[in-house]
């Protein structure tokens, strides 16, 4: 009776640990998976204008010169 | 007899005892794959936030370029933006036929050869192919800007031949 009561102790323990193992395994995948989800880098959005601050001279020098201004 | 009662007890015991350990530990595990499935949608849902965040940064860099180019424009020219575009629209507001009038004018007027010509009525685009010598590219350059005819140009191409310069003028019209 002590032998098979051992024995069971033993499975139980066993599994809890079996069970604990992949839970640690789990929650190591999910955080691996929500850190790259969280640092995945955002590629900066450049809108490029139609025209610059170092143009606006050639434009109004070109405006005159069409008699616009 | 008795005995073997005792042993059935045992075995009911264990067979129970399994059957809920199990359950649970499948609850567990069905608890924790929902409460990772939520936590991962939640920072899924912060980085898309954090995406929106920087393009709207974008968009803000940008106007705020813009509002800075404007009011240097009015500025240096002392007039508002929209008195400057109502102007130029006016100037520039040339239909197709006054466009291909000015231009034929022109090159007959300069005696600058004509290649080609071709008009697309339906899309307002014009296209004149012509030689002038090297020595009228000013005056040429001068006809496109006092006509105002720069601004209405989608296309040009110019090659050098011998002493002339064979031009293609790609026009686009109201």
């Amino acid at each position: 009776m002590k032998k098979a009561k051992l024995a069971i102790m033993i499975i139980y323990i066993s599994v809890v640990i079996l069970i604990n193992g992949l839970t640690i395994f789990f929650l190591a995948q999910k955080i691996g998976q929500g850190n790259e989800i969280y640092f995945k880098q955002h590629q900066p959005t450049e809108i490029k204008l139609p025209i610059e601050e170092k143009d606006i001279d050639q434009i109004i020098e070109l405006l005159r010169a069409s008699k616009i201004l | 007899m008795g005995h073997n009662q005792t042993l059935n007890k045992i075995y009911l015991k264990i067979a129970v005892f399994t059957l809920i350990f199990l359950l649970i530990t499948v609850g567990y595990f069905f608890i924790l794959n929902f409460y990772s499935q939520k936590t991962l949608a939640k920072i899924n849902e912060i980085n898309n936030l954090k995406e929106k965040l920087i393009q709207n940064q974008a968009t803000i860099e940008s106007q705020n370029k813009i509002k800075k180019i404007v009011s240097l424009i009015e500025q240096k020219t002392g007039k508002e933006l929209k008195t400057i575009l109502f102007e130029a629209n006016q100037k520039l507001d040339r239909d197709f036929e006054t466009t291909k009038n000015l231009v034929n004018e022109k090159l007959q007027k300069e005696n600058w050869s004509i290649q080609t010509t071709s008009f697309n009525q339906q899309e307002k685009k014009l296209t004149f192919i012509f030689q002038l010598p090297e020595s009228d590219l000013e005056k040429f350059s001068n006809f496109m800007i006092e006509s105002g005819l720069i601004w209405q140009t989608i296309n040009f191409k110019i090659d050098k031949i011998n002493n002339n310069l064979n031009i293609e003028l790609n026009l686009q019209t109201k």
